[in-house]
């Protein structure tokens, strides 16, 4: 075993043949893999192959048509709406676009959580989310409207959004597609240095090169259905898997079809 | 038994085939319908209550929809009074008038009239909301966030509009009976005396419980489809226009079927 590679026995979710299908379209045929706990794991592959798809269904948001997904050892694939949604307050999800409540404030959206989850007083949550705003760049445009944001700010407000409340598995949906080279930097940056001071399982969804070959712990790439490869960042250097060859090479040739 | 022969057989099945397949599928949308009401009325009772937004959907439904209402209102009001006039005349009792614009308007005109304007103007902005919410994602980020979607976006949309449904008939109706009062009484002369007794003797006190009845039973109505034309439209632009217009279709020809029941029944 690779001393960089994480300690597979402490796995915080693991799925256990999962597969899903959207009409007649096969997203997932049989997906294994585990998520270390305390670490930074990136789910990559090609557009379209069901990456975001699988966040969702890690948190209960979809359900797949086959297989398990365990939570501390629990499947959550047999569990209610009711029950999901308190296991929810374990993950924060930082949707694609940032899923920001237009009819909100910055302020408002950053709040959200900890005004709907504690008891926390108005007070605080002010000190709490102009610290969180101010470490994200965005003091200024704190009582802004998301209409009002850039793309890269709306991410940032996201992140600041899915922290506030210290979850224990943050999981984050392409955070730097559509962004420039900076504004991505600045997002990796954030994701790393959170991950480090609070500790927390981090779950990434990306095929941001320069990304994948910094951040994380431990990497797993979708293919048509199935995980193709599995490994860390240093093992990609030296791996002969044509999948992960090809896409981490940009090669128009290999087993990985352009759509 | 004469048998079909085979290319008459196929047309039948073909027949029997979508036949089948639109009652199925109108039965699952019907389903659908009745669990999404369930889960509605469930957040209603059960906590977390939400009064900030059910006093913010109260302004907006509310006070947003009373302009359209009394205008409405005040023009059928018009209308009532110069149609019963010009009939009434035939019999030289003008006087009844007054009555008949009450009753029919406090039973029938005030309650639908009420409900389909709000449906016109708050239902579709309801539906074109929440389809809007599911394009960005955010209706999947509040349950993300565990906070259930018919608890923040759905029951307290419902609770207010039925709850101002009867307020806003009222108000119509009060608009509705001044004005036909103005043109009957002021403008073509009938006896305001007379006008005021039949007023009196026709309309009850329990004709105007009974519409407002009605105008709640609305109000939930096409808060209802609204709310679920939007929560399960497709998420995408055409999806916000397709969730308004059966939003406000729907809820129009359900507002009508319904007030023909709630006749049969309450009168």
């Amino acid at each position: 075993m690779k001393s960089n590679t994480p300690d597979m026995r402490d796995v915080i979710v693991e799925f256990q043949g999962v597969a899903k299908r959207f009409g007649t379209q096969e997203v997932h045929k049989d997906i294994t893999l585990k998520i270390p706990r305390g670490k930074i794991t990136y789910i990559v592959g090609p557009s379209g192959t069901g990456k975001s798809v699988l966040l969702k269904e890690m948190i209960g948001l979809i359900r797949p048509d086959k297989g398990a997904i365990l939570l501390d050892g629990e499947d959550i694939t047999k569990m209610s709406e009711k029950e999901l949604l308190l296991l929810r307050r374990r993950f924060s999800l930082l949707f694609q676009q940032g899923a920001l409540f237009d009819f909100m404030s910055v302020f408002d959206n950053v709040a959200f959580p900890l005004r709907e989850h504690t008891k926390t007083p108005a007070t605080e949550i002010k000190s709490k989310v102009v610290s969180l705003l101010t470490k994200v760049g965005l003091k200024h445009a704190i009582y802004k409207m998301p209409g009002e944001l850039s793309g890269g700010m709306k991410k940032r407000v996201a992140l600041a959004r899915a922290v506030i409340l210290h979850p224990e598995i943050l999981m984050y949906d392409e955070p730097v597609a559509g962004l420039d080279p900076i504004m991505s930097s600045v997002i990796d940056n954030l994701i790393y240095t959170t991950q480090q001071q609070f500790k927390i399982t981090t779950v990434v969804v990306s095929h941001d090169i320069q990304s994948i070959l910094t951040i994380p712990d431990y990497i797993y790439m979708l293919y048509k259905g199935y995980i193709v490869y599995q490994g860390t960042k240093e093992d990609i250097k030296t791996s002969d898997n044509p999948y992960i060859v090809q896409f981490i090479n940009a090669k128009k040739d290999g087993p990985i079809e352009v759509a | 038994m004469e048998r079909l022969s085979p290319p008459r057989l196929q047309v039948s099945m073909v027949l029997f085939n979508k036949v089948g397949q639109i009652t199925l599928s109108n039965m699952h949308s019907l389903g659908k319908f009745t669990l999404f009401v369930a889960n509605a009325m469930s957040a209603i009772v059960r906590p977390p209550y939400r009064p900030r937004l059910f006093i913010g959907f109260l302004d907006t439904i509310g006070f947003g929809s009373m302009l359209i209402v009394v205008l409405t209102s005040a023009a059928i009001g018009l209308v009532m009074g110069v149609q019963g006039y010009i009939i009434l005349q035939a019999f030289g009792i003008t006087y009844i008038t007054g009555g008949m614009v009450a009753v029919s308007m406090t039973r029938e005109l005030a309650p639908i009239l009420a409900g389909l304007m709000v449906t016109a103007r708050a239902g579709s902005a309801m539906a074109a909301e929440i389809s809007s919410m599911k394009v960005g994602e955010q209706v999947d980020a509040l349950r993300a966030m565990a906070v259930s979607p018919y608890s923040y976006i759905i029951a307290p949309r419902i609770l207010a509009t039925t709850l101002v449904m009867p307020v806003l008939m009222s108000i119509g109706l009060v608009v509705s009976l001044l004005s036909s009062y103005l043109l009957v009484v002021v403008i073509l002369g009938v006896n305001d005396y007379m006008y005021r007794q039949y007023v009196d003797l026709l309309l009850s006190f329990s004709d105007y419980v009974k519409g407002m009845i009605k105008a709640a039973v609305f109000g939930f109505i096409l808060s209802s489809i609204s709310c679920y034309q939007g929560y399960y439209s497709r998420a995408d632009a055409t999806g916000v226009g397709v969730a308004t217009t059966n939003a406000v279709i729907w809820s129009s020809v359900m507002i009508l079927l319904s007030d023909s029941v709630l006749t049969l029944i309450l009168f």
